[in-house]
């Protein structure tokens, strides 16, 4: 079986990426805070270019602050949870013949996927459905029967069946 | 797992872009407000001057900032009122009254005025301390209140400055309530007198 996703090590890397950015994140608004109030303490009647100083440091830390918590946060949290999710969850099985990789990426609740075209044979009748993976499969068994398992259709192992 | 992507960043920017706009805008509007709060003049660094006719030229709280350079004088805040405009009488009653220092006033207005309850008296130590030659004083209950500023016949400087009525007697009042006038007034405020300071420069 190949393990496209390591689910502990996986669940237990996101955690610690989510828990650095908030810690970078605490440090640098800590930072930035005490300097907005020294310089505004220390300001004196001709005050322009602290004021200056102060608006363009406040709206770094504005800007940062909303750009860490749409974006780099955001992904991080979604990877957390699924990940989290995934340690709680079950795999579910099936059987299908691998048709197609494509590269581009796609975003599906903040995480960013790859999707391979699948054949699934089902009552004798084959169907084409789409899996996600996380990563880039190194050695893609083309035109292959292979045992998958997914979780929220999510690749997550699969095995070549002779 | 790449947490850092520009395509991300680009496609929420989109939806985002209010937050960073409003944030932005509340920044400046927060500083601007907290410094000015932080360094706005004490009472003590500023004198407020009420006058009962229109300034021509607003170059005059300069130009008396300029003659007190010894002091700690850092804002001279004229404010003006018309006394035939309607709101002239609650402007006088709040502004006037209550918040400004000295007050050049016509005789169609201190001579309908309580003095005693609104003006400082002006005695014999005050003339000794703040004033350096004789003046012309209006009395009330033969008490001095007013100094003599112009009328139809004696001139001031302030008509450079200031559109005097040429038929009116116009006298200069310094507020009871004021906080410049040492422990003289309603406030007990002895180390600071900028506004009887002020008087000289007023009346030269």
């Amino acid at each position: 079986m190949i393990e496209v996703i390591k689910q502990k090590e996986s669940f237990l890397h996101s955690k610690q990426k989510l828990q650095k950015l908030i810690i970078y994140y605490v440090i640098f608004s800590l930072i930035l805070l005490s300097l907005i109030t020294t310089f505004f303490l220390m300001s004196t009647e001709n005050y322009l270019i602290l004021l200056i100083v102060n608006i363009a440091l406040t709206i770094s830390l504005f800007w940062g602050s909303i750009y860490l918590f749409t974006n780099p946060f955001k992904t991080a949290l979604s990877y957390y949870k699924f990940f989290k999710d995934l340690n709680d969850g079950s795999l579910s099985q099936s059987y299908v013949l691998f048709k197609e990789h494509k590269l581009e990426k796609i975003l599906k609740q903040d995480l960013e996927y790859f999707v391979i075209v699948v054949n699934e044979k089902n009552n004798d009748n084959l169907y084409e459905r789409e899996v996600y993976s996380l990563y880039q499969l190194d050695d893609f068994p083309l035109n292959k029967l292979v045992k998958i398992e997914t979780f929220g259709n999510v690749l997550i192992k699969y095995e070549e069946i002779k | 797992m790449n947490l850092f992507s520009k395509k991300t960043f680009t496609r929420k920017l989109t939806y985002d872009w209010p937050f960073y706009l409003l944030s932005a805008l509340l920044a400046i509007v927060f500083w601007r407000g907290a410094f000015g709060l932080l360094h706005r003049y004490k009472f003590y660094e500023k004198v407020e001057l009420f006058v009962a006719a229109s300034l021509e030229d607003t170059s005059l709280s300069k130009v008396i900032r300029k003659q007190m350079d010894d002091e700690p004088l850092k804002s001279f805040e004229i404010n003006q009122a018309l006394p035939n405009d309607h709101t002239f009488l609650p402007k006088l009653h709040n502004v006037g009254y209550n918040y400004s220092d000295l007050l050049i006033l016509p005789s169609s207005v201190y001579e309908n005025v309580l003095c005693d309850e609104v003006f400082l008296e002006i005695n014999d130590s005050l003339i000794n301390d703040y004033l350096d030659e004789e003046k012309t004083f209006y009395k009330c209950n033969d008490l001095n209140y007013g100094l003599l500023i112009r009328n139809s016949s004696q001139t001031s400087w302030l008509d450079d400055f200031i559109n005097f009525d040429i038929e009116e007697s116009y006298y200069l009042f310094i507020s009871g309530a004021s906080k410049n006038i040492g422990n003289l007034g309603n406030f007990q405020t002895p180390e600071y007198d900028l506004a009887l300071k002020c008087l000289k420069v007023l009346l030269k």
